[in-house]
């Protein structure tokens, strides 16, 4: 069940694949000549409308502070999104894309060209009829969101009852990227300049991990199927494994990886995102509001940890120089722009305990790193062991609930069965599902179904206010422990291409469990 | 790679079925060229999400929808069951099974999937239903693709019809591949009306993507306006040589009328050179709030039973104007639009337009497990607008 807004559904889109197209609009895109428009933004856009998703008055303003005309800007936005070898088809498609695509040059700070982008805006909602519609996608670095809300506001491009249409009020939104913020005070902060401009119900905080197939079917799994919530507690869980494993190392992000680290690049963000999903309530209905209620609670319940309490249930790590997949990689201080000295944390292992009656002591052992041996993101619910050993022969191997979220999206379940032969030898087996193999179709990408709902006005898949400000406020004492303990805690380092540190494994191992082989 | 194991069929007795499939895993599961890295058995995943029975008078039809369910194994892994029903008069029967595996690829497992040919003929023809009733596999939907005219007289064709449906949860026709599609589409809707998953047509199937251009072109406001007033409608669809009835520009008629509300005067069509004319009114319980009730609405059909190749949409009013959607060559992937003002210059713009393969086809009947709404509404009203249909 979707949220609807009361825009019109057309009676010729009854059994469509869509059951409503979102109304025509203009995508404004700050950083418009950055790599994420390069790579995810305008791919997903073309893609979007190449599937007859939106509609083709759909238009781009890129914004951006290079010079460029709006050929310049097509030109190379085709050669980002077709490459080379594209079709004949394709390039007919692209050019029918590309008459929507404008650009316009500016400082972030220069009221001067917003005025353009107004006028820019106008003049595109009259030549392809978008109609007022508007989705502001602020594709910069964190540090201009602040300046550009704020000029959004100042030069009338935001008018929240203006332009009454057919009856109907144009609609305008904003998309805004992680990092929301580095810490609970920045993070209000900026929730503050969104929301003095935008009121929440405009304000699309994206994280891509939740426009996955799989982090979506978390939800179903537990909440379609009714075999599995009876035994989703305490009674029946002994804990629960996430893992968010990269194995590249930090690439051409070392600017923004210094100041940010793993607990801000991946866990307050992704892996709270996971955490949320598995752990939460049933929601009263499939709604933006209802769900995120649910999700808000979890992280309300996860118990805060005292200062005292954080070199117990935390691990950092920065990886050293190692090999993957058989070549050898530099550690991360021989990485280009990292300083020689540099405490950046790569890795992070920690446990974490919800106060709440499902989960009273159920451990949630949480792990993230570069250079780890596999990209793999999982979340693994292991369940107790079955209550008397009867077979004595074999594996005892608790039951495992799988979630694979990438790179090959599915869920597997092991259990223990019986080796064929005369003599009673138990081994564990993997019951396995895999999207890739049992659904046909063409999936929409992450970035692909997160603009769409944005035009949807489905803001289930994105980050409430007060999830950023919940889940900053649980890691605020860890980074605290991190970055202000005098004598600073001791880094460990790990070679590259391994399993994180060995404390990282004494984490778990202490508790009695083992971190899942991957 | 598809591997397929043995390397063809394996002719087994039709009472042991069952137990030669297993056997066939087993042997299936020791192949080398299966093998892991490094040599090490890595074992097969056998997955099936379904039984998929498909049947077929003619050798040649058998073939195309062999190939079609095998390319589609990767996406819907499945128990197929291929049948070829009564092509001539012996009173053959003969069964071959076999593995067929694709290949591992991007760090996915091998699929690996059983295939089951029945062949019959004569009187062995009644013993059709009492072998593939055992093979379906257990509490896992049934799909029944019938590749040609679905036999509805009396005999032994139409008694295996009738119990094979009866077995299934969806029948799968393709209408414009069938000798008589309006008469076929009537009689296979009777016969799957008591299915859950119901009657579904690859023919319709192809018109998805003329739907949602459709759909789509009249969605902005100005356009959506103009549905409430269309005064005419031609379709126009490829000549393929043969006398069968346009079906796909029928149905494609069907859908438009049904869903803006529109009723077929009675008696008002007829049958031309190269085409049907029909007269239509709007009912005035339309899903169109604006369309004014009793106004007629004109519709021509040029061409054969091929695809769909053009649709003209004109409205009439204060403000008259047409739409023309024009699909490029079978390949192009998209279709342009033409908007003709009473008044100013014509716009142009164009649209994706996948064209499905029947892969893709039968992958989008097999996604859905519920009766096609659409389809019978469609046909209804084609059926009451075609005389003699």
């Amino acid at each position: 069940m979707r949220v609807i807004s009361p825009a019109t559904v057309s009676p010729l889109r009854e059994g469509l694949r869509l059951r409503r197209m979102p109304e025509p609009c203009v995508v404004v895109i700050f950083g418009a000549t950055g790599d994420l428009t390069h790579r995810k933004l305008m791919p997903a856009l073309y893609t979007l409308m190449r599937l007859g998703m939106i509609p083709p008055a759909c238009s781009v303003i890129g914004v951006a502070r290079r010079p460029k005309t709006d050929e310049q800007f097509r030109e190379e936005m085709a050669a980002a999104v077709l490459g080379p070898h594209a079709s004949p088809a394709d390039r007919a498609l692209w050019e029918t894309f590309a008459q929507g695509l404008f650009y316009v040059q500016t400082e972030f700070r220069d009221p001067e060209g917003y005025a353009r982008v107004r006028a820019t805006l106008e003049r595109v909602d009259r030549e392809r009829g978008t109609g007022g519609n508007r989705v502001y996608y602020l594709a910069t670095a964190p540090e201009f969101y602040g300046e550009i809300v704020h000029n959004l506001g100042q030069s009338g491009l935001i008018e929240r009852h203006a332009g009454q249409r057919d009856g109907r009020r144009p609609w305008l939104r904003v998309i805004v990227e992680k990092p929301f913020g580095r810490d609970v005070r920045s993070a209000e902060e900026l929730n503050r300049t969104l929301l003095r401009v935008f009121r929440e119900s405009q304000v699309y905080r994206i994280d891509h991990y939740l426009g996955k197939e799989t982090v979506q079917n978390i939800l179903v799994f537990r909440f379609a199927n009714g075999i599995f919530e009876p035994l989703w507690n305490q009674h029946y869980i002994d804990h629960v494994q996430i893992t968010v494993a990269e194995s590249i190392g930090v690439e051409d992000r070392a600017g923004y990886y210094e100041t940010a680290g793993v607990i801000r690049d991946i866990v307050q963000n992704h892996m709270m995102q996971l955490l949320t999903l598995v752990a939460m309530e049933p929601p009263v209905a499939f709604e933006a509001d209802e769900v995120r209620n649910e999700k808000v609670k979890v992280i309300r319940a996860a118990r805060r940890l005292a200062p005292d309490d954080v070199p117990a249930s935390v691990v950092f790590g920065q990886y050293g120089p190692g090999a993957i997949g058989g070549e050898e990689v530099p550690g991360y201080r021989q990485e280009p722009r990292v300083a020689a000295g540099s405490r950046t944390p790569t890795f992070v292992a920690m446990r974490l305990f919800l106060d709440n009656w499902r989960w009273a002591g159920v451990p949630f052992y949480l792990r993230s790193g570069k250079r780890l041996p596999k990209r793999v993101t999982e979340i693994a619910v292991q369940f107790k062991q079955a209550p008397l050993p009867l077979f004595h022969d074999g594996a005892r191997d608790p039951n495992l609930l799988a979630f694979n979220i990438q790179p090959d999206e599915g869920i597997s379940l092991r259990f223990v069965a019986k080796a064929p032969g005369t003599t009673m030898r138990l081994r564990p087996v993997n019951m396995g599902f895999q999207y890739g193999t049992a659904f046909a179709g063409e999936e929409l990408s992450a970035y692909e179904r997160l603009l769409l709902d944005c035009m949807l006005g489905d803001q289930t898949l994105f980050t409430r206010r007060d999830e950023v400000e919940e889940a900053w406020a649980l890691l605020e004492p860890v980074l605290t422990w991190w970055e202000r303990s005098s004598p600073p805690p001791e880094l460990q380092t790990y070679e590259a291409g391994t399993w994180g540190p060995p404390a990282a494994w004494s984490l778990i191992e202490r508790d009695g469990r083992r971190w899942r082989r991957l | 790679m598809v591997i397929r194991i043995p390397d063809s069929p394996a002719p087994v007795d039709v009472r042991a079925i069952e137990r030669e499939v297993n056997r066939l895993w087993q042997a299936a599961s020791e192949r080398p060229e299966l093998a892991g890295a490094g040599g090490a058995p890595e074992g097969l995943t056998r997955i099936c999400m379904l039984t998929l029975v498909a049947v077929a008078r003619d050798a040649s039809t058998l073939s195309r929808l062999t190939d079609v369910i095998q390319r589609l194994t990767p996406r819907y892994p499945s128990r197929s069951i291929l049948v070829r029903c009564g092509a001539t008069g012996s009173d053959e029967l003969g069964a071959w099974v076999s593995v067929h595996c694709e290949g591992a690829d991007r760090g996915r497992p091998r699929v690996c999937c059983e295939q089951i040919v029945l062949a019959a003929g004569g009187r062995a023809l009644s013993r059709v239903p009492g072998i593939v009733l055992p093979l379906l596999v257990p509490d896992l939907p049934v799909y029944l693709w019938w590749g040609e005219d679905v036999p509805m007289a009396e005999g032994a064709a139409a008694e295996v019809a009738r119990h094979l449906v009866a077995a299934s949860d969806c029948l799968v026709v393709d209408s414009a591949t069938t000798a008589r599609p309006l008469t076929t589409l009537a009689a296979a809707a009777a016969l799957a009306a008591p299915l859950t998953g119901g009657l579904r047509d690859l023919t319709w199937g192809r018109l998805t993507p003329w739907r949602e251009v459709i759909a789509q072109s009249f969605e902005p406001a100005p356009m959506a306006a103009m549905l409430d007033r269309l005064e005419r409608v031609a379709v126009a669809a490829d000549a393929t040589g043969s006398e069968a009835d346009p079906i796909e520009a029928l149905l494609l008629i069907g859908w438009l009328a049904s869903r803006l509300g529109w009723e077929v005067l009675q008696g008002s069509a007829e049958r031309h050179a190269g085409g049907i004319r029909v007269l239509c009114r709007r009912s005035g319980a339309a899903a169109s709030p604006g369309s004014q009730p009793g106004e007629t609405v004109s519709v021509e059909i040029r061409g054969g039973p091929g695809p769909v190749s053009a649709v003209e949409l004109c409205a009439g009013g204060p403000d008259p104007a047409c739409a023309v959607l024009t699909r490029g060559r079978r390949d192009d992937g998209y279709v342009e639009v033409e908007i003709r003002p009473g008044r100013g210059r014509p716009r142009r713009h164009t649209i994706p337009f996948a064209v499905p393969d029947d892969v893709a086809l039968l992958a989008a009947e097999l996604d859905l497990v519920t009766p096609s709404r659409g389809l019978a509404r469609a046909l209804d009203l084609v059926r009451r607008a075609v005389p003699g249909a």
